[in-house]
């Protein structure tokens, strides 16, 4: 239900929210003006506060929004995200307290600086900065959507027309960028831990009344009717599956956020620690993502959804079923759960997005910066960054950011061979990994295109001899083979990389 | 050298990529729980599950870590010429 009380707990947890974000300065006080302060919050999270930072990447518009809205339009398929958030973990604890040790050991603060350092190629760093950048805008502009779906829940049942929606989404952008400024990732680490508790609280507050409905058994009957393959995975896409879920686990840990995460800890142990234990927050995540067919055992939600146009009735899944079925208290606390689910994660995006430029790109350019500049100027991009993405939502339909964001997937992962095999050796030739890049992030634009005849972006899968799959892992094999290919050119006409053979890159 | 405790983490690691990779042993509507077919609950129970198996691995290879921290600790003599800082 939604009523006045239902904004006045919005507004009064909003004003919690704004006071932790900015508390984070003064907390664990740090040299904000130094960027390891400021963009890893100084590099000292232990295991408990790392699980809710990198948790903070997990419950975000992409679980309430792009899965639920998703699988309530097409199915089972896209509960590919529930496996796909258990094995990422099993990658993470693996790769990253590698890469945590050697960041640690050699200042890297990004995953550029990575490349650089083992490759020894700026072509390279550059390139992989601006993957990650332009991988991170739609993943930005994603939250961006879920924020505004909460504020249509919130105010247009009380006729509030669309400029008093976009009025409002503007004005919590702006606080959203004022406390990412003062602040960094500190107040994100903080705001996290309220927005977490909200969503935890209230998918199980919604998950007990379908239950206590009986809704399970009637949202089947209902579902059922649709001729949408809700309850099983047709057989015809096994492969479009599993190729979906290992694929996006590969790439998760990938995304400039997820790394800046990683450095925002104290130690490879506790990185590692951190990883293993994520897998209960995805729960939330699997039971946010059967909303999409929940939905049909509760009529009330289910007509509420469908007075929206068609574009957006997915984005209204979640608060539908929120505002059906909890008191109204709880679903002001509920919806301001998932808009700061939107916003501390686009703060944590935004700060990823301007460390890798200030570190990859700005520095290229101008290689003298003081510590005191290059902080300035990553504070800057973060704003830029952040205005950028809500620029995309007032220009595209929600439906299209949310298949945006996954074609984000799709260009990250093409940055796994220099990360991955840089992992374990230096020996793959840097303009044969360039090219790999390259011939990935070509090969991933065109697939996509091809495989929605040219048209608006709905899918990320296209069909092959062996059913439909997911167009990242083509384009990574295709990248792969490049790099493994051209390495062995390289070797076999005596091209190295150039780096002096006593450097200790390990 | 392979090690025993190389080999129970690994197979930790990669016990819920192959409950979930076989998709046809769980792509099915019974056993249902309260009206949700098994295709839900069998990967939503694979997330405490994996948790729980991820976790034994952590702590098996922080011990690891540790143990081959302390074998690679240079006597008195060779850690005056070595490189190690701390």
């Amino acid at each position: 239900m939604i009523d006045r009380l239902s904004i006045i707990v919005f507004g009064a947890l909003f004003v919690v929210f704004v006071f932790l974000g900015f508390w984070g300065a003064r907390w664990r006080k740090g040299d904000l003006t130094k960027l390891k302060e400021w963009g890893l919050a100084g590099g000292r999270l232990g295991t408990f506060l790392g699980w809710f930072l990198l948790g903070a990447d997990i419950y975000t518009a992409y679980t309430f929004i792009a899965v639920p809205s998703s699988l309530f339009a097409k199915g089972a398929i896209y509960f590919f995200a529930a496996p796909y958030v258990i094995i990422t973990y099993a990658f993470a604890m693996w790769a990253m307290p590698k890469f945590w040790k050697l960041a640690n050991k050699h200042g890297y603060v990004t995953m550029a600086d990575f490349v650089r350092g083992v490759f020894n190629s700026r072509l390279l760093a550059v390139s992989i900065a601006l993957v990650g950048i332009v991988a991170e805008l739609p993943y930005i502009a994603l939250q961006i959507v879920g924020m505004q779906a909460v504020l249509i829940a919130l105010l247009s049942s009380f006729g509030a027309v669309n400029t008093i929606i976009e009025l409002s989404l503007i004005v919590s952008f702006i606080i959203l960028a004022a406390f990412t400024w003062t602040s960094g990732l500190r107040g994100a680490t903080l705001a996290g831990i309220l927005k977490d508790a909200l969503i935890l609280v209230s998918v199980v507050a919604v998950v007990i009344a379908v239950i206590t409905l009986g809704g399970f058994h009637t949202a089947f009957v209902n579902a059922s009717a649709t001729g949408i393959h809700y309850f099983t995975l047709p057989s015809s896409l096994y492969n479009a599956y599993w190729s979906l879920f290992v694929f996006s686990a590969l790439a998760l840990y990938l995304y400039p956020h997820v790394v800046n995460g990683t450095l925002a800890q104290k130690s490879a142990q506790s990185v590692r620690k951190t990883a293993s234990l994520l897998p209960l927050y995805s729960i939330g995540l699997g039971l946010l993502a059967m909303f999409g067919f929940m939905i049909y055992g509760v009529p009330a939600a289910l007509n509420y959804v469908k007075s929206f146009p068609a574009a957006i009735q997915g984005t209204q899944v979640v608060p539908g079923l929120i505002l059906t079925l909890l008191p109204s208290w709880l679903s002001g606390a509920a919806l301001l759960g998932i808009f700061i689910g939107g916003l501390v994660p686009a703060a944590i995006m935004a700060i990823a997005a301007a460390n890798l430029f200030t570190r990859n790109i700005a520095k290229e350019i101008k290689p003298h910066m003081t510590d005191k500049q290059e902080t300035r100027v990553a504070q800057v991009f973060a704003v830029v960054f952040k205005f950028l993405a809500l620029g995309f939502v007032f220009i595209i339909p929600a439906a299209f950011a949310i298949q945006l964001q996954l074609f984000g997937g799709i260009l990250i992962l093409q940055v796994l061979p220099a990360f991955v095999f840089g992992l374990i050796t230096k020996n793959l030739n840097r303009r044969a990994l360039f090219l790999g890049l390259l011939a990935g992030v070509v090969s991933g634009v065109y697939m996509m295109e091809a495989a929605n005849s040219y048209a608006t972006w709905t899918t990320t899968l296209i069909g092959t001899g062996l059913g439909a799959v997911f167009i990242g892992m083509i384009a990574l094999a295709i990248n792969i083979i490049i790099v493994f290919v051209g390495t062995w050119i390289a070797n076999a006409m005596r091209v190295t990389n150039a780096l002096p053979r006593n450097v200790d890159v390990y | 050298m392979v090690k025993a405790v190389d080999v129970t983490i690994a197979v930790l690691l990669l016990i819920p990529l192959v409950a979930l990779l076989a998709i046809p042993t769980y792509n099915m509507i019974n056993p249902n729980l309260g009206g949700i077919s098994f295709f839900y609950w069998y990967q939503l129970l694979w997330m405490p599950l994996g948790a729980l198996l991820y976790y034994i691995a952590a702590v098996l290879w922080e011990k690891k870590d540790k143990e081959e921290k302390k074998a690679a600790r240079p006597s008195r003599t060779s850690r005056s010429r070595g490189k190690r800082r701390r």
